[in-house]
């Protein structure tokens, strides 16, 4: 990201075909460009129909652009303005209307609002040009905002706004509640700043809004202030509300019930006993409530981490805390000062450590994807495999790490794998000393938890022998710089095919958040293939887990079907396309080669450098697809350490001869059965 | 999670008295020290010197952990520079601030000691107190807690809501602590671990902690006034703390089984509902009470004609009925609240924690 100017991402969720493309591009960019920041507009398509798509396209000319279309329509501004963030590069999110309501020029203002320091800029459009009765009902509104809560905004309905990118990790939208961002970023601690803005006629938008707008945003007032105010701890409100009950419940029945007992008057003389044995009652109910709010709440307290860190200070910064690898072995020359002399020890990673250890993973230069923290709370909350992750200490200062997990099942045996369902893994040492150490407290552990060996998939060479296996080829390659170059990179027979597709199928590439349509792909492909499939739970998970560093292609054709779906990872400078699925009706339109050459654009477009095509097995067919798409195969000789005396190198792989019945069969069973069936026994298929 | 101990090599080992000055790198962290802050601009580097003054006098491997609340008074900048030059000095910068328990909370998921203290960044806590903490859990507790025998606040508005406060604390939960509200303390670090801090119960950790089979125990520690900065508490929460003391109190007695104690809450409904029916039964006549009979209820339809007999007082059996839907409700409400603990991973995460403890 540059420095002067700053990179600015401004969304603008679209929901009429009818706006003026060219003039919201021009009108957006115009001010920023001028202002000298590098930017972005992203339109989301919240249910527009039509080919706005290829008007925008065609209005774009040189400015960078993206489209975001959402899936299923009318989905509101907050779910718009998210999967925009959510797509965004920047850090400063402008948020804009689909009509020029304000005029252009003060998106700069909003910009250099944030720049200056502030979270969050909300905006006043001051003085208003709207139809009389917007600008009354839009005041009453206010007032009652400013009377009732005491939120000092002037004008919450203009939705030109500013946001720094953590405004919206932090603060949950829903719904209409997306009118009080400001209010709900301010409550959370949030610097906002209110600016002026010019109203403009809005060009496109005529006539009132209805009465029942106003309505329901009155229920939503209420709703947040409940929601900010007492979810945290729901006893306090609920207790003091079902105290206030219980107290005027007594007041109501105590004195006839008095009266009744002393002999003085018979209670059906006083009704107003039933009312306040009611209220009694009601007061207890409340408290009820309250207290079921609080087991929730402390239940659930682990998966709200309420605070966000700008930074860790380790300290004696003179220590070099994440080492540089690379440099093999030990860099002895300032080895007094950052403790080379001491002891490795190995020990496991301790709660509260996964960002650290995400540090050293990522400044590691092997490190990968699957080594980070994210994919063991996958595994663990899909399969429940218990894991291993080993830290490897000189001193204070990490010198490696290797996760692993043990992996007991009927087909592979007892084993631990660094690391399942991932296709790379393993060691991730600093030297060579620090590897050794950690190989042997491996060999030890494994040792110990009776697995016949330990499963090392390294990619890349680490210094020592190992037994291999030589069943696998990995295929990825730098990306080009530029998209126009994608094309030329991949092989003339490919090539065509992704013609083919593009012209005479009519295929179409977009990002998606559709798992359930992704998984549907994934299933049926695998069962075809005889595989069992992994659960839709494991990829609700991971995209639950790593959320943007997670993303699903896919393909539609002209009926909107969808006929491949890709789940790629991206990670450091690496997009992996891991998973995919494709349609039966796919075959022959050259879908496959058209989605994988689309990824590799949106790569490039999004920067990054590598695509990394996974692993085949030699000789498989999917090899041979990947070097025809331009891809030179790597060798990706997992490693073992061999523990049982009598152990042998895993054999069971779909190429295994003793496999082939069984695969037969399960291609057989039917969809269901097999996804079902299939999802179960993945937790015993590494 | 079993592991051998020959991988443990970096658990603490018996410690010797002596006292290592200057950076230790070769040991792992017995001690961390979790301190929060906000806006503790000028007492900082005092802070630090007596922090590291008393830790040396401790004698055992240790970080001071700060974790930075959003300070916006240039506290930052000073940690920044404190800590380049102290390699035991580890900082937490918050984004901005999140509050007193979340800044607890960080602090416990980034400490990396076995034992772990916590005290105020306001001075009034005395960092030599620290030594007599360890040396108190080393004799078996899990949890040590500070008591300001001699405070230095001003008594209606801080003593008296306090002594209260805890009066009521003790009695509820149990666990015979006179100073809840002291900051320093020192927790094993498994107690913590196994315990999700969220709005205001850190202040309850030891009620807590006691529910999860934690020993503990008490030592006088020095008060100090503040030396600089505003405090930071106010009055009026007696109403927060005693529905604070509520759910503790569930929580500690009832977490595997809330259905018991919304039973519990139900009860004075489930008993004044036979009262009221009672009640009921007798009909305020000019003679006084009469209990109905069973020829009361019965319509009379012989003669035809109403004759003068006493009959139900509908109003109190109206209310049973009522009160006696209401308490069936709220001990459904309990049922509730163990499904919810059901599908929570609430237990299994306590097991872990408890299992990586006992093999240590």
């Amino acid at each position: 990201m540059s420095g002067i100017g700053g990179f600015v991402s401004v969304v603008i969720p679209l929901t009429s075909s009818e706006v003026d493309v060219r003039g919201l591009i021009e009108g957006y960019s115009e001010p920023l460009r001028s202002g000298g920041y590098e930017y972005e507009l992203i339109f989301v398509l919240d249910g527009v129909r039509g080919g706005i798509t290829n008007d925008l396209e065609a209005a774009a000319g040189d400015h960078p652009i993206k489209i975001v279309r959402l899936q299923g329509e009318g989905l509101g501004e907050a779910i718009a303005l998210s999967a925009g963030v959510a797509r965004a590069r920047g850090k400063l999110i402008v948020n804009a209307p689909q009509y020029l309501q304000s005029d252009p020029a003060d998106l700069l203002k909003v910009v250099q609002a944030m720049e200056t320091g502030a979270d969050f800029v909300a905006t006043w459009r001051h003085p208003r040009v709207d139809p009389w009765l917007n600008r009354l009902q839009s005041r009453i509104f206010n007032w009652m905002l400013r009377v009732i809560m005491g939120i000092r905004f002037h004008d919450l309905n203009s939705s030109l706004r500013g946001m720094r990118r953590q405004v919206l990790e932090e603060v949950n939208v829903y719904g209409e509640m997306y009118r009080f961002l400001p209010v709900l970023a301010q409550r959370q601690g949030f610097r906002v700043v209110e600016v002026k803005v010019r109203h403009r006629e809005e060009k496109g938008r005529r006539g009132f809004y209805g009465v029942g707008v106003y309505v329901r945003r009155v229920l939503d007032i209420l709703a947040i202030t409940f929601l900010t105010r007492f979810t945290q701890r729901p006893l306090r409100f609920f207790g003091m509300l079902g105290f206030l009950t219980m107290t005027v419940g007594v007041a109501f029945a105590g004195p006839p019930l008095y009266w009744k007992l002393i002999g003085e008057d018979g209670l059906s003389n006083h009704p107003i006993f039933v009312l306040g044995m009611i209220l009694v009652a009601f007061g207890f109910q409340l408290i009820g409530f309250g207290l079921v709010g609080e087991i929730i709440i402390f239940t659930q307290s682990s998966s709200f981490r309420d605070y966000k860190i700008d930074e860790i200070l380790e300290g004696g910064s003179e220590i070099d805390l994440v080492p540089q690898p690379g440099a093999l072995p030990t860099q002895a020359a300032d080895g007094s000062e950052n403790g080379s002399d001491l002891p490795i020890t190995v020990r496991e990673l301790v709660p509260g450590e996964d960002a650290r250890w995400d540090a050293f993973v990522t400044a590691h230069r092997d490190g990968t994807f699957f080594h980070l923290t994210g994919w063991r709370r996958v595994v663990e909350e899909t399969f429940g495999h218990e894991s291993h992750y080993l830290v490897a200490e000189q001193g204070r200062k990490w010198v490696g790490v290797l996760p692993m997990f043990w992996f007991k099942s009927p087909f592979v045996g007892n084993q631990l794998i660094s690391v399942p369902y991932g296709v790379y893994g393993g060691v991730l040492a600093a030297d060579q000393a620090a590897q050794d150490e950690l190989l042997s407290s491996a060999d030890r552990l494994g040792r110990q938890l009776g697995a016949e060996y330990v499963e090392l998939r390294h990619l890349g060479e680490r210094p020592g022998e190992r037994e291999k296996n030589v069943l696998y080829l990995t295929f990825f390659r730098d990306l080009p710089q530029t998209v126009d170059e994608v094309m030329p990179s991949i092989k003339k027979r490919a090539r065509a095919e992704v013609r083919k597709a593009r012209d005479r199928h009519g295929l179409r590439f977009e990002e998606s958040t559709d798992i359930g349509g992704f998984f549907e792909l994934f299933a049926r492909d695998k069962k075809r293939l005889g595989s069992p499939t992994l659960p839709y739970r494991w990829f609700r998970n991971l995209t639950e887990e790593f959320g943007r560093q997670v993303v699903i292609h896919r393909v539609v054709d002209q009926e909107e079907r969808t006929v491949v779906a890709v789940m790629s990872f991206c990670y450091k400078d690496r997009v992996y396309a891991y998973y995919s699925g494709a349609d039966e009706r796919s075959r022959g339109t050259g879908a496959n080669d058209f989605v994988y050459c689309k990824i590799m654009e949106w790569a490039v477009k999004q920067g990054y450098r590598v695509f990394d095509f996974g692993r085949s097995r030699r000789d498989s067919g999917a090899a041979k697809f990947k070097k025809n798409m331009g891809f030179e195969p790597s060798t990706l000789d997992y490693e073992y350490l061999l523990l049982a005396d009598d152990a042998k190198m895993p054999s069971f792989n779909p190429s295994n001869p003793r496999l082939t019945k069984p695969r037969q069969l399960w291609a057989k069973l039917p969809l269901f059965m097999a996804n079902s069936l299939g999802g179960k026994l993945s937790r015993y298929l590494p | 999670m079993v592991l051998p101990r020959s991988l443990m090599s970096s658990l603490p080992e018996a410690h010797d008295a002596e006292v290592t000055p200057g950076p230790d790198l070769g040991r792992a962290i017995e001690v961390s020290v979790v301190v929060p802050v906000y806006n503790e601009l000028e007492n900082l580097s005092a802070l630090h010197s007596a922090l590291t003054y008393s830790m040396q006098q401790v004698g055992r491997p240790y970080e001071i952990l700060v974790v930075d609340d959003g300070s916006d008074d240039g506290s930052r900048e000073v940690l920044r520079q404190l800590s380049a030059e102290d390699p035991n000095l580890r900082v937490v910068l918050f984004r901005r601030n999140y509050g007193q328990t979340a800044a607890m909370s960080a602090g416990f998921d980034y400490a990396r000691g076995t034992t772990l203290i916590t005290m105020d960044g306001d001075l009034q806590n005395d960092p030599a107190d620290i030594k007599r903490l360890v040396e108190k859990l080393d004799e078996g507790y899990d949890i040590v807690c500070g008591w300001r025998r001699n405070r230095k606040d001003a008594y209606a508005t801080r003593l008296l809501p306090s002594k209260i406060a805890n009066f009521l604390i003790r009695r509820t939960t149990g666990v015979p602590i006179h100073d809840t509200g002291c900051s320093l303390k020192a927790y094993r670090s498994w107690v913590v671990r196994s315990l999700n801090l969220y709005s205001d119960m850190h202040r309850f950790i030891a009620a807590l902690g006691a529910g999860l089979g934690a020993r503990i125990a008490e030592v006088p520690v020095r008060h100090h006034p503040r030396l600089f900065g505003e405090s930071k508490y106010g009055l009026g929460r007696i109403f927060r703390v005693l529905a604070d003391l509520v759910v503790i109190k569930m929580l500690i007695q009832f977490a595997a089984h809330p259905i018991r104690w919304f039973g519990l809450l139900s009860m004075p409904l489930f008993f004044v509902t036979p009262f009221l029916f009672f009640l009921g039964l007798f009909k305020l006549r000019s003679t006084g009470f009469e209990l109905i009979t069973l020829a009361d209820i019965v319509p009379d339809v012989v003669d035809g004609s109403p004759r003068d007999r006493v009959t139900w007082d509908a109003v109190p059996i109206t209310a049973a009925a009522i009160t006696l839907l209401v308490a069936i409700n709220v001990g459904l409400l309990g049922f509730l609240a163990e499904l919810q603990l059901k599908v929570s991973r609430f237990f299994r995460r306590r097991i872990a924690v408890a299992a990586t403890e006992a093999s240590r």
